[in-house]
């Protein structure tokens, strides 16, 4: 990959810290609920120069095969991101035997930080082939958010995706529809910004469907479905960014149900 | 690669579950597709509702399956990461409830799973069932040995959703379901079937009882899936007949009965 050459380039011309473009699949919503974010999700949209001054900034350390990044024994919170190896992701079951909860790769992070909403409590992780991992306290990455705002940016944006996984979760757990909950959010968002209009009450708030999606945790194309079977049943209209809500109390009585 | 077909499939006739009365329709993947669809978003039937009642359903057909009581009987169960693990997941917590000892063999590390299943760990935990990640928690031939002395397995590894060959990572555990001398039962379907079409893409689980959900899938009655299956069973999960009525299927058993009934 191209960025790979430039990188080892720098990395050979200085002789610093490796930089590394982590890469990988979407987390899934478990990894999300558990917070497992990736180091991309930290550093992406960062310059080459701002990568390799971060990576001079955190110190790394090597783990050996068997040892412990980190266990429930530890004294603080602190972040560890995997830039090499793999590392095993495990809690103990109450029959005291080990339960594999996921395999971490290069670019993944691990540990505490509650700030962060970081709170993998009673998880150890093992390094199963050398691992080198470096690692970053709540203070380093204050700091770190101060000297390159676009990571504070990333936060927000992995936080909110890791808010819509917790919904989606929610509802597996609590049964509640795609549609029902694009009805409570239509809702509040015409009790906020709706003004009264021809056949209802519209709602100016420049909205795409990819927003909404996002705002109610679910994806483009089920929100398209969810819409036009609301559309059918003549609650709604939605155009260029625009929510024309046709039958109010029908709408409220779906989001309440 | 020669596949055994496990012999003495006749002993699986469980005394006490009806046959239907009459001939029960068979669907293909997208149609159950569609009936899971229709049942989750537009009747809002909780995927974990239908979750527990598929996974009480395998758990009471493992009883009958053991003779009628699980005390002193040891279950082992192999799970994936979708559904159909979902409800195996509830058939192990539920067996270990009524006394058996229950461990469970996952493809997977735990937070592979999707949400359904994941969300079924915790209670599986605290039910008391043993649980490893294959080849992480512990290794395969480790896990040969828990399925020789499982009085039966429960494959819940791959649902009615596969195309085409297993994954890698289930491959070990499919070659390991046959090991023991206990009835090998799958839910739905045996994994590594097409539920389709009853092809066999690569590895693929030999079933004495397949526990089909709402409706059998066409793939265990055509093809290699007809052998794989064994004997077949069905359990209401609680899909109203109107969902499958609406996709065209009629004559869909109504289960006067009982929610568990004897296809062949």
């Amino acid at each position: 990959m191209h960025d790979d050459r430039v990188l080892r380039r720098l990395f050979e011309r200085d002789g610093g810290m490796p930089v590394e473009i982590p890469t990988g699949a979407p987390l899934t919503d478990a990894e999300m609920k558990a917070g497992l974010l990736r180091e991309v999700d930290l550093f992406a949209g960062l310059s080459l120069d701002q990568l390799r001054e971060i990576s001079r900034t955190l110190p790394m350390t090597t783990c050996h095969t068997g040892g412990l990044v980190t266990s429930p024994d530890d004294d603080g919170e602190r972040l560890f991101i995997v830039k090499r190896g793999r590392v095993r992701l495990y809690r103990l079951t109450p029959d005291g035997k080990q339960l594999t909860l996921d395999i971490l790769d290069k670019g993944r992070v691990v540990g505490r930080m509650s700030w962060l909403g970081q709170e993998l409590n009673e998880v150890y992780a093992e390094a199963i082939e050398d691992a080198v991992v470096c690692s970053f306290t709540p203070d380093e990455l204050r700091r770190l958010i101060d000297r390159f705002p676009g990571i504070g940016l990333n936060m927000i944006r992995y936080l909110s995706d890791r808010l819509a996984a917790s919904e989606r979760e929610r509802e597996v757990m609590a049964f509640r529809s795609v549609e029902q909950r694009l009805a409570t959010r239509l809702v509040e968002l015409a009790e906020r910004f709706g003004q009264p209009d021809a056949g209802g009450v519209a709602i100016d708030a420049r909205l795409t469907q990819q927003e909404l999606a996002d705002m109610i945790g679910t994806s483009r194309e089920t929100l398209a479905t969810t819409v036009s079977s609301l559309r059918e049943r003549g609650m709604l209209e939605m155009q260029n960014q625009r929510v024309l809500i046709r039958d109010m109390d029908r709408l409220r009585e779906l989001a309440g149900s | 690669m020669t596949i055994p077909i496990r012999a003495m499939r006749s002993r699986w006739q469980l005394p006490g579950l009806p046959t239907s009365p009459t001939p029960v329709p068979s669907v293909d993947r997208d149609t159950m597709l569609a009936a899971d669809h229709i049942a989750t978003e537009r009747l809002r039937l909780g995927l974990l509702q239908m979750m527990e009642n598929a996974g009480r359903e395998l758990a009471d057909l493992t009883r009958l399956a053991l003779g009628g009581s699980l005390a002193g009987r040891s279950v082992l169960v192999l799970a994936g990461t979708g559904n159909n693990a979902g409800g195996g997941l509830v058939a192990a917590r539920r067996l270990a409830g009524w006394g058996a000892d229950v461990c469970v063999a996952f493809a997977r590390p735990i937070l592979w799973l999707r949400p359904g299943p994941c969300a079924q760990v915790e209670p599986l935990l605290a039910a008391g069932v043993r649980t490893a990640v294959a080849g992480h928690d512990r290794s395969h031939p480790e896990l040969a040995g828990e399925v020789v002395r499982a009085d039966a397995v429960i494959d819940a590894l791959i649902g009615y959703s596969l195309r085409g060959a297993p994954d890698a990572a289930y491959q070990p555990l499919i070659g390991l379901a046959a090991l023991g001398d206990g009835p090998v039962i799958s839910l739905d379907i045996p994994s590594g079937i097409d539920a389709s079409t009853g092809e066999r893409g690569g590895v693929a689980v030999s079933a004495d009882i397949t526990l089909a959900l709402a409706l059998p899938k066409h793939g265990t009655a055509a093809g290699e899936g007809r052998r794989f299956a064994g004997t077949r069973y069905l359990a209401d999960i609680g899909i109203p007949a109107s969902v499958f009525a609406e996709l065209g299927v009629r004559d869909v058993p109504r289960f006067p009965d009982g929610a568990l009934v004897r296809l062949d």
